[in-house]
């Protein structure tokens, strides 16, 4: 069965370096990471120094 | 991209855009045919072998034009729309790689 499958990768559910403890939905709330097709925030990004846990 | 595309509402067919990044775009990238090769397979195993946790999968493409908008697009569609549904409302929560799933 495909779900027993071995790997050799596993990147799933892997957080970008500094957003750890975030979830997704909250990494594209800070709006750091445009969705394709739009452009950036003008906001520097400044990754937190202390992320929510 | 710059032209009207109407979004469905329901589709069978999902879109993770930008998912894929592949090494040869980059320009000091040294790695042979061969090892583009592997590491495309690793990629494509580990995604479809996760998306297809969602329901059972027809065919899945990544697409490898250079285009802002089409870059490691990777195309998954199901036997049945409503797998496809539930598939973009949990890939929105999670990450791949350290990179936003949209």
């Amino acid at each position: 069965p495909i779900h027993r499958r071995k790997r050799k990768l596993n990147n799933w559910d892997v957080p970008p370096p500094g957003y750890e403890g975030m979830t997704a939905e909250q990494v594209k709330a800070t709006g750091h990471f445009p969705l394709p097709g739009q452009p950036a925030t003008s906001r520097p990004i400044v990754l937190p120094s202390n992320p929510i846990p | 991209c710059s032209r009207k595309h109407v979004k469905p509402t329901f589709s069978q067919t999902i879109l993770l855009s930008n998912l894929y990044q592949n090494p040869a775009h980059d320009p000091t990238c040294t790695l042979s045919a061969d090892q583009l090769q592997e590491h495309f397979d690793r990629f494509y195993e580990d995604i479809f072998v996760e998306l297809a946790k969602y329901g059972e999968i027809e065919e899945m493409c990544v697409c490898d034009n250079v285009g802002d908008h089409l870059v490691g697009n990777v195309y998954c569609q199901y036997r049945y729309e409503e797998n496809a549904g539930e598939a973009v409302e949990e890939l929105n929560k999670r990450f791949y790689a350290g990179r936003l799933i949209n």
